[in-house]
């Protein structure tokens, strides 16, 4: 397929695409943006829970005081040093002038708010808080536990019930997730849903950058006519393919770029990184030559298409206009396979793991949570060559007849009928 | 044998006739110029040649064999709408253009130095084509075309937009090519230039071929009974004269023709009777200008008409256009 008039074409792609500013740009950018949207995402998380909060928490009487106030310092809450408590002893009766004297500390931010405690908290449960802002759950969820810990306790042991049936009824289910795979089983990583979220990332934007880049190139060689002296010496086919060809390896090298931390951490295991529990993850060699194959195959259907989509317009203002329906093909797998995070083991992301354009996306993100099953590997394989053929096929017919095509632009019926050319 | 021969092709475009049965067959080592106006049909009959496209029917035969792979080593083309990639250097792409044909450029290296020397950009090899003026990235295609060594080298339109000098060193370059016994096939609508460096033309009238020979015999047939007249005064009698086929004014010149070959000497007369200041008076003498003008003009058919009267099989081919 490749004679030496293609791969001039190809070797031709290859420089143009790799020593491009934009390739340049594109392949250390990306990794830096996703390190930024990760940091970006650490950093509000913990920003959420550790902020500083100045409160006054307020009993009527003093017993009562006492228990809440030896509650809170024996627990977290206390220790976070982000929390300055002062407790104060008002009576009922007097907690509106109380809050009103502190209003302009509380408008002010100065005072994060006030906790009213009252005695009949102890029966039903009810507490107050007064703040400017009173919908910060982080903090009233922390102040619920404390203070339901605190009567929970009194009230058992009024009842004189053994600590340690006190301390039973207290503890929480806790959940291990445990994948089950052939060779055993393993907890599930939460850093193969990194992995994933990355993978299902770079497809994404690899295909969103790559395919209007060929389109353009394309059209570039279109509408400036260099297509007419490189067509006296190859052919349409020879042309498009070396194009494609050309790309697709200048993507796979951005690819294996931007993969490469994964591919180094999968095949040696770092002890420095057992300590980072969270960046701890568990991917197979098979699942990086997956990835990479699947990538590559669904980077040259994806550029057969865009590449007849710049041989059928004039201007690449044109080609954009009705690229819709081929960008659908790229973000509706993208949003698939985000939501597949959630339960991998769906009907609608087993099926659509293996359905053509979708496959692309959706199985490495699948197979990196879950054991996918040989078969649905080898069928997505399939699929995945079945949807080149026939990109490839449809793409070099309409790449053959509108390369030299100037004019109006091509309705989809006529679209339709080049395909059906013989 | 001729080198390459064009056979009965045909191209539609839709409903438009584009290319309507042209025949005609190059010598080797001759200058062949397509003529024709804008929109005749020559680029397309070359994009045919080339291989662009297929034809809808008719075929292309080079030293007798259909053209196809082999074809496409041999030969080079300038198209007459000029592309080439912005981005790359100019060292790039003259290599980028002989490895499709599948030369390796490091065999040529001297070659390409001589010629970006002799255009004088051997001191723009590395820039970037779009860091290049108009005319020299003209010149770079015209290198990228010739730099392949090729047997066939088809020129579309290749003097427009040079300047005199460059347009020089361009007919010198072919006229080399020539010497060297390649087939040197160019489309002009310059017909001055045509004159000076053709051996053939063939001459492509709305799709259809109407003249098709060498230069010299077409012009000795077009020059009976025509007279090329540089003069002072008013020729107004000579309008409906009964000796006077027609009077052509193009400015330098005017183009008389008179209906029968004895007729000329008695031209002469009237001239000199009505006072008119004769400066040239060239019996027998016609431009290609002139026969462009009559064959493919607004008033093609009035004109070119009463030449079929002759049934000399010497005559270049002719299509009747009156159709």
């Amino acid at each position: 397929m490749l004679n030496y008039r293609a791969q001039a074409i190809l070797k031709r792609e290859i420089k143009q695409q790799i020593f491009s500013k934009k390739f340049l740009i594109m392949t250390l950018a990306i990794p830096v943006f996703m390190l930024i949207m990760v940091g970006v995402q650490v950093f509000i998380s913990t920003y959420d829970r550790e902020e500083l909060a100045t409160l006054h928490i307020v009993n009527e009487s003093e017993s009562f005081q006492s228990l809440i106030r030896s509650q809170i310092g024996s627990s977290e809450f206390n220790n976070t040093e982000l929390y300055r408590l002062q407790y104060e002893l008002i009576a009922a009766a007097d907690i509106d002038s109380y809050i009103n004297q502190q209003r302009p500390a509380l408008l002010r931010g100065q005072l994060t708010g006030v906790i009213f405690i009252p005695d009949s908290a102890r029966e039903d449960k009810k507490i107050s808080y007064y703040s400017s802002n009173p919908a910060n759950q982080i903090l009233l969820g922390r102040v619920r536990e404390q203070v339901n810990s605190a009567v929970i306790g009194e009230y058992f042991d009024k009842l004189n019930i053994d600590p340690a049936a006190i301390e039973y009824a207290r503890t929480n289910i806790s959940i291990d997730g445990i994948r089950i795979s052939k060779e055993g089983n393993t907890t599930l990583n939460p850093g193969n849903l990194v992995i994933a979220f990355a993978f299902t990332f770079f497809i994404y934007i690899s295909l969103l950058s790559m395919g209007p880049a060929v389109m353009a190139a394309v059209n570039e060689e279109k509408t400036s006519r260099i297509v007419e002296v490189l067509l006296s010496a190859v052919t349409p086919q020879e042309l498009m393919y070396g194009k494609i060809m050309g790309t697709a390896v200048a993507g796979l090298a951005q690819m294996a770029i931007w993969i490469s931390p994964v591919i180094v951490l999968s095949l040696i295991s770092l002890p420095a990184l057992a300590m980072m529990n969270t960046l701890d993850f568990d991917i197979s060699v098979l699942n990086i030559l997956y990835f990479l194959l699947n990538y590559l195959m669904g980077l040259i259907a994806f550029l057969s298409i865009f590449a007849a989509f710049g041989a059928m317009f004039d201007t690449p203002q044109d080609a954009q206009g009705s690229m819709m329906p081929v960008t659908m093909l790229i973000i509706i797998p993208f949003f698939l396979a985000f939501s597949l995070v959630r339960n991998p083991a769906n009907t609608l992301a087993e099926v659509s793991s293996m359905l053509p354009f979708a496959t692309i996306m959706v199985m490495p993100a699948r197979m990196t949570l879950i054991d996918v099953p040989l078969w649905q590997l080898l069928v997505a394989t399939l699929v995945n060559i079945a949807t080149i053929y026939c990109c490839i096929r449809g793409g070099a017919k309409i790449y053959r007849i509108t390369i030299l095509m100037t004019g109006k632009r091509p309705s989809w019926a006529e679209i339709w009928k080049w395909l059906r050319y013989e | 044998m001729q080198a390459l021969e064009v056979r009965h092709l045909c191209k539609s475009f839709g409903t438009l006739k584009a290319v309507d049965d042209v025949s005609f067959s190059v010598s080797q080592g001759a200058v062949f110029g397509l003529i024709g106006r804008n929109g005749a049909g020559k680029t397309t009959t070359i994009r045919m040649m080339m291989n662009v496209f297929g034809p809808d029917s008719g075929e292309i035969l080079y030293h007798g064999n259909k053209t196809g792979e082999e074809f496409r080593r041999k030969v080079s083309y300038l198209p007459e709408e000029r592309g080439l990639y912005k981005k790359m250097k100019v060292i790039d792409l003259l290599n980028f253009f002989l490895e499709i044909r599948g030369i390796d450029p490091a065999k040529v290296k001297t070659r390409t130095h001589e010629y970006l020397e002799r255009f004088s950009l051997d001191d723009r090899i590395h820039t970037r084509i779009e860091d290049l003026s108009k005319g020299n990235q003209q010149k770079v295609q015209f290198i990228a075309a010739i730099l392949s060594d090729p047997e066939v080298l088809v020129l579309d339109e290749p003097f427009s937009g040079l300047d005199p000098v460059n347009t020089g060193l361009l007919k010198d370059i072919v006229m080399e090519l020539k010497q060297k016994g390649k087939v040197i096939i160019f489309s002009t609508h310059l017909m001055e230039l045509a004159e000076r460096m053709c051996d053939q033309i063939a001459l492509i009238h709305q799709g259809k071929l109407m003249l098709n020979g060498s230069l010299s015999d077409i012009k000795q047939q077009y020059s009976q009974r025509n007279i090329t007249l540089v003069h002072e005064g008013n020729l107004a009698f000579l309008t409906g004269h009964p000796l006077v086929e027609s009077v052509n004014d193009y400015g330098n010149f005017t183009g008389i023709r008179v209906k029968h070959a004895n007729d000329v000497q008695t031209l002469l007369q009237l001239l000199v009777f009505h006072k008119i200041v004769i400066k040239k008076f060239d019996a027998n003498d016609i431009s290609l200008q002139e026969i462009f003008l009559e064959v493919a003009g607004d008033n093609a058919v009035a004109v070119a008409a009463p030449l079929f009267e002759s049934n000399d099989s010497a005559l270049p081919k002719m299509t009747d256009i009156s159709e």
